[in-house]
C-alpha cells in the first residue's frame, strides 16, 4: 500500500461515523464538523461481479474497508471470476481501471 | 383513521405493451392507457383531479401527461422512485383522496423504449465514485447484489435460474406477453452472459408499454363498478440510491414498506392469495419473498424451486410473466397493478388465479433502494 494513497473518507467529529462519498453532514446525526481521513487503503471483497465485454470480462466489486465505509472498485490480479467474497484486498494507488481502487475514488469535500 | 380499504381501484388499462406502432411516443401510449381505464367507468380525462404521473421521458412527468391529455389536477404528484413509483402513487393518492385534496386520481405512466433502441433513458444518475470502474448500470448493481445474497445463504447459480424459468411458465398462457416460449436453467445459464452470476436471461426485458389505473374513494367506487378492487393497506420505504451505501445486499427496505402495508391492511403474508413482484432482475424475487415475509429468510429461492411461485402453487407469483417474461418498458410498476386488477377480478387474459381475494403487489426502484407495498382485495375480504 503507498502511503500516498488517495482513497478518503470522512468521519463525523459529533457521533464518530463514518461515509464515504464526501458529503457536507453526516448522513446519521446531520451534524457538518466532519474530518476527512485517509484510508489505510486495506478491505475485504464484500460483493463481486465480472462485467463481461468486448475486451474480455473486468471484475468490479464492492470492498469493505477496515475503517469501516464500503467502496466500489477494480480488483484485479486474480482472473475478475476468481475473485470471491471475503477475499482481502489492498489499495494500488495507480491509473485508472487498471488499479484496484481508483484515484477517481478521492473528492475533495465542498465548501 | 384507519385508511383500511377507504379507496379503491376501479379501473385499469395498458396500451402498446411489446412494440408500440410507429410514430407511438411515451405520451401517446400513456393517453391511449388512461383514456382506456377512465372509460371502463364512464369518465374522461377531464373528469380527472388527482394526476400521479411518472416518467423516465419527463422530468416534469405531471405537467406533460396532464397537458397532453387536457387534464388540470388539482392535486398533482410526480413522484420519481423509480420502477415502484406507480405502487408509491397509490399510497399517495390513498392519502390525498382522503383529504378530500381530489376525487378521481389516475395513476399514468408510459414508454416507448423498446422503440428507442433500449436505452434507460433516466439511467445516467451516477455517483461519481460509482463511475468510472467499468460496471453496466443497473445490471452490474444487481450482479453484485446476487452474489452477496448466494454467498449469504449458500444458494446456487441453477437456482436463481429457476426464477426466469417460472415466469416463462406463466407467460407462455398469457396472449400479450412479449416472450412466451419455454425456457429451462440450462437455457438460463448458457445465455450471453452480461455480469456474473447475471446472464441475459435473468434480466428484465426491454419493450414499449403504458399503463393506467384509476382510484376514487370506497364509497364512489361501488356507484361506478360492481366490482372495485380496494386498497386494504399500502407503504413505502427507501434507504439509499446508490448501490456502494445499501446497507446489507441481502435484504432491502421492502421489510418497512411490506410492514407499513400489512399493518394498515390488518393481513398477514399468510393472507396473500396472488402476488406481482417486481422482477427487474431474477435477484429481486427471492430477496422480496423475504423481505416481504412470504417466503423464510435465506429461503427464497428454495420456495421457488418447490414451485410455491408457478402455476398451480401455494403463491401464484407475476402471473402474467413480469418484467422477466411479459414486459418492462423502463419501469414495470404500472404493469403489477394492472395484473393485480386482473386476477382479482378474474379478467386476465393468462392464467387466473381461482378464487384469489388478496393481492399483493410490490414494486422495486433504482437499484432495490425504492420500496413500495400495496396490498388490495375483493370486497369479500374487506
Amino acid at each position: 500500500m503507498k502511503a500516498d494513497t488517495p482513497l478518503r473518507f470522512q468521519e463525523c467529529r459529533a457521533c464518530r461515523h463514518r461515509q464515504h462519498y464526501v458529503r457536507s453532514v453526516c448522513s446519521r446525526c446531520g451534524s457538518d464538523e466532519l474530518d476527512l481521513l485517509l484510508s489505510a487503503g486495506l478491505g475485504s471483497v464484500y460483493a463481486t461481479t465480472a462485467v463481461a465485454s468486448r475486451q474480455g470480462p473486468r471484475n468490479v466489486a464492492l470492498v469493505d474497508l477496515d475503517e469501516g465505509p464500503r467502496v466500489m472498485t477494480n480488483v484485479v490480479g486474480p482472473d475478475p471470476d476468481d475473485v470471491v467474497i471475503g477475499m482481502r484486498v489492498q489499495l494500488t494507488a495507480g491509473e485508472g481501471l487498471q488499479t484496484t481502487a481508483s484515484p477517481a475514488l478521492a473528492q475533495e469535500p465542498r465548501p | 383513521m384507519s385508511l383500511r380499504g377507504s379507496v379503491a381501484i376501479v379501473a385499469a388499462a395498458e396500451a402498446g405493451v411489446g412494440m408500440a406502432p410507429p410514430g407511438a411516443t411515451p405520451l401517446s401510449l400513456a393517453a391511449l392507457a388512461a383514456t382506456r381505464a377512465l372509460a371502463q367507468v364512464n369518465l374522461r380525462p377531464r373528469d380527472v383531479d388527482g394526476l400521479f404521473a411518472t416518467s423516465a421521458y419527463h422530468n416534469q412527468a405531471g405537467l406533460a401527461t396532464g397537458e397532453y391529455l387536457g387534464i388540470r389536477p388539482r392535486y398533482s404528484d410526480s413522484s420519481n422512485h423509480g420502477g415502484s413509483t406507480p405502487v408509491s402513487h397509490v399510497l399517495h393518492a390513498m392519502a390525498a383522496l382522503n383529504a378530500g385534496l381530489c376525487d378521481v386520481a389516475l395513476i399514468s405512466y408510459g414508454s416507448t423504449q423498446a422503440s428507442d433502441g433500449g436505452k434507460l433513458v433516466s439511467g445516467v444518475d451516477q455517483l461519481p465514485s460509482e463511475a468510472s470502474f467499468g460496471a453496466r448500470y443497473p445490471v452490474s448493481m444487481y450482479a453484485l447484489i446476487a452474489s452477496r445474497y448466494l454467498h449469504t445463504y449458500s444458494r446456487s447459480r441453477e437456482e436463481l435460474a429457476q426464477v426466469a424459468v417460472v415466469a416463462r411458465e406463466w407467460s407462455r398462457h398469457h396472449p400479450g406477453a412479449t416472450e412466451r416460449s419455454p425456457l429451462s436453467t440450462q437455457d438460463v445459464l448458457s445465455s450471453r452472459m452480461i455480469s456474473s452470476p447475471l446472464t441475459v436471461r435473468d434480466c428484465c426485458l426491454v419493450t414499449d408499454g403504458a399503463g393506467a389505473a384509476v382510484l376514487t374513494r370506497a364509497e364512489r367506487a361501488r356507484d361506478l363498478v360492481a366490482d372495485p378492487v380496494y386498497v386494504l393497506g399500502a407503504g413505502e420505504a427507501h434507504d439509499h440510491r446508490y448501490l456502494t451505501q445499501m446497507p446489507d445486499l441481502a435484504t432491502t427496505a421492502a421489510v418497512d414498506s411490506g410492514a407499513r402495508a400489512y399493518q394498515m391492511a390488518g393481513v398477514r403474508a399468510a393472507d396473500v392469495d396472488v402476488a406481482q413482484i417486481y422482477d427487474a432482475f431474477t435477484i429481486n424475487v427471492p430477496v422480496y419473498l423475504e423481505d416481504l415475509g412470504l417466503a423464510p429468510r435465506g429461503e427464497g429461492l428454495a420456495f421457488i424451486a418447490d414451485g410455491h411461485t408457478a402455476p398451480g402453487g401455494s403463491l401464484p407469483t407475476n402471473t402474467a410473466g413480469g418484467g422477466l417474461a411479459y414486459a418492462h418498458p423502463g419501469m414495470f410498476g404500472i404493469f403489477l397493478l394492472t395484473e393485480a386488477f386482473a386476477q382479482l377480478r378474474g379478467t386476465s387474459p393468462g392464467l387466473s388465479v381461482p378464487g384469489a381475494e388478496v393481492a399483493l403487489v410490490h414494486g422495486n426502484g433504482g437499484v432495490m433502494g425504492g420500496q413500495a407495498t400495496a396490498i388490495l382485495a375483493r370486497s369479500s375480504a374487506l
